[in-house]
């Protein structure tokens, strides 16, 4: 076996020159989205306490996290989410600040054995939260942001499927059979097993109405104005039918602002994420078969820190989507002439020369070589746009024949 | 209309598979030519389909190079995939069991557990409470018990011929087993017509 001096460990991997000139295209597009709808960045530390991630609602992620003990014996992680250090710091520091707190952030994420990573142990999120907005208003402006960037981004065939929560939750939660059997009915929903469904649900003791809704449920997917016309056929009570309204609101929001068409519907969509409590959504394309985005409304995560104020927030897989959008051809990055300055003689360099070609947006590199073959394989491979030559006089002059260098 | 792209578990399921699809009217005759070929196109219903070695199918359905497949519920249980498990298509249909000598589960505070499926013999017993060493297999597990390397085995059993002829029993039932459909998520979403339609036509056949 070869020394793991030159090994890297499972699910980590080096961005060469190419890789980070991609991650940097795409993120610099990101975050400028994400300012210019007036959403302000900030950083988390990437240790955190292993207590703040251990709540009710992650603990069954805790064998996923990379951990380390502290000096004092305390358990550390490598930050194994984007959202719930954000979480930490507006309930601790920045209570504060005015509403609608509007925030995001670019972090690597840490998990062991991921189905969003793609099996990726170190992965980018860029995110957006907003706290403060209980209603339609904040999730829609959430979807809303999330299309114009991925429009943005040159990124096509891609929709957004939005789902509710307090759908399923809220039937379940008034059923009179045990959490074993209500754990079964969500896990089948979920993998729109169609025909256990049926089995399931025709098995159970409970009211005709309440059978037909949970059997309609992982069916009703898809264009959204059939699927709300479809579920306003079944015998909703007052919460499914306050659910359903707080979904078409959101659906009217973004198809009023023009973006409809890359909205779809999803009520029978379940997350293994258990602390959402409201509209949750995903996004992908038809031409990559995983999820490029998620997110959704976590108000009573934000209660567990003794604040209450309601969120909601997404993140974007950075690697998915470059990988989506270089399947779909699309990732063209700028790219920026490149001059390589010779001089004549000896100090000849002169900055104001050099000022004036940069800042005209060119990469001007001087020409550390001396030999004429390297220099000419060095334009050939680095693919030099330019060759110019400040000659003895001083002055900037082109070299069109680069034969007589 | 998108091409959908099926992936078959070969070995043990691909014959019910291949004679399910023909139930449902979708014309197969290019899958049973003699030939080595593992990608095949049935132009009648759009479809491409790959043979693929029964514990790959889950892994190409979640990274959604195929978009639906048909594999056995050992593997599922086994990968715990993210994938929607879609129908029950009733034929492949066994057992996950544990088994051993007649007396192997007597008094056994550790238990030496051979076994080719590692995740769904460790959750059972966890899931029991009872602590065990897990002995990971490739080839016939039966002989593990009677070889001395383990105490039982968990292991499919379709007949329980091959426990019989060996002197081994079934000791305990862990899981029901039997062929599913499975979609990629993302797939359903962004082809739902057309999957829906091979969903239906194959609901139909298993009734």
């Amino acid at each position: 076996m070869k020394s793991r001096k030159v090994l890297l460990p499972e699910g980590v991997q080096d961005l060469l020159i190419g890789d980070c000139i991609y991650r940097r295209h795409i993120e610099d597009k990101l975050m400028k989205s994400f300012v210019q709808s007036g959403y302000m960045e900030i950083s988390s530390p990437t240790l955190e306490y292993y207590d703040l991630f251990s709540g009710d609602y992650l603990s069954s992620n805790g064998d996923k996290m990379f951990k380390l003990i502290d000096t004092n014996g305390q358990i550390l992680v490598l930050r194994p989410d984007g959202t719930i250090p954000i979480v930490r710091m507006v309930s601790t520091k920045m209570k504060d600040f005015v509403y609608p707190l509007k925030l995001c952030y670019i972090e690597n994420v840490f998990r062991i054995d991921e189905e969003q990573a793609d099996k990726k142990r170190e992965f980018r999120q860029a995110g957006v939260e907003i706290f403060g907005i209980p209603s339609y208003r904040g999730d829609g402006e959430l979807i809303i942001t999330a299309i114009e960037t991925l429009k943005d981004l040159g990124l096509e065939n891609f929709q957004v499927d939005v789902g509710q929560v307090k759908l399923l939750r809220g039937i379940l939660e008034e059923l009179d059979i045990s959490w074993e059997e209500k754990e079964v009915i969500r896990e089948n929903i979920g993998n729109k097993n169609f025909i256990e469904i049926d089995r399931l649900v025709d098995e159970l003791s409970i009211n005709e109405d309440i059978k037909k809704v949970l059997k309609a449920l992982p069916r009703l997917f898809g264009e959204a104005k059939e699927v709300l016309d479809e579920v306003r056929t079944l015998p909703l009570s007052t919460y499914m039918l306050e659910a359903v309204e707080e979904l078409e609101k959101v659906w009217q929001m973004v198809r009023d602002y023009g973006l409809g068409e890359y909205i779809s519907l999803d009520l029978g969509m379940v997350t293994t994420m258990k602390y959402y409590s409201g509209i949750i959504f995903k996004g992908f394309t038809r031409d990559l078969g995983v999820i490029l985005l998620s997110g959704g409304r976590y108000d009573d995560l934000v209660k567990d820190f003794g604040m209450t104020c309601p969120a909601t927030g997404f993140v974007f897989i950075v690697n998915k989507i470059t990988k989506a959008l270089k399947i779909q051809g699309r990732l063209k990055p700028e790219r920026k002439k490149h001059i390589l300055l010779l001089q004549e003689g000896e100090g000849l360099w002169n900055r104001a020369i050099l000022e004036n070609l940069r800042s005209q947006g060119h990469i001007v590199e001087i020409c550390l070589l001396e030999n004429r073959e390297e220099i000419l394989e060095y334009i050939d491979r680095r693919k030099v746009d330019e060759v110019l030559r400040i000659n003895k006089e001083g002055k900037l002059e082109t070299v069109g024949d680069l034969g007589r260098l | 209309m998108d091409k959908v792209k099926l992936a078959i578990a070969k070995g043990r399921l691909a014959k019910y598979s291949i004679d399910l699809l023909e139930k449902a009217g979708i014309d197969c005759g290019v899958l049973k030519e003699d030939n080595r070929k593992l990608i095949f196109t049935l132009p009648s219903h759009n479809l491409e389909v790959i043979l693929l070695k029964a514990m790959d199918v889950p892994t190409y359905v979640e990274y959604g190079v195929v978009d639906i497949g048909i594999v056995g519920k050992d593997v599922l249980l086994e990968q715990e995939k993210q994938l929607y498990e879609v129908v029950d298509l009733k034929f492949g249909k066994c057992k996950f069991s544990v088994a051993g000598k007649p007396e192997a589960l007597q008094g056994k505070k550790h238990l030496r557990v051979a076994t080719k499926y590692p995740n769904v013999a460790r959750k059972y017993f966890a899931d029991k409470g009872q602590s065990v060493e897990i002995i990971r297999q490739e080839g016939s597990v039966e002989l593990a018990p009677l070889m001395g390397l383990s105490d039982v085995i968990v292991d499919i059993v379709e007949t329980g011929k091959t426990l019989k002829d060996n002197g081994l029993v079934v000791l305990e039932d862990v899981a029901d087993i039997s062929a599913r459909l499975v979609v990629n998520r993302v797939s359903f979403k962004t082809k739902k017509k057309e999957i829906l339609d091979i969903v239906n036509l194959v609901s139909k056949v298993v009734g």
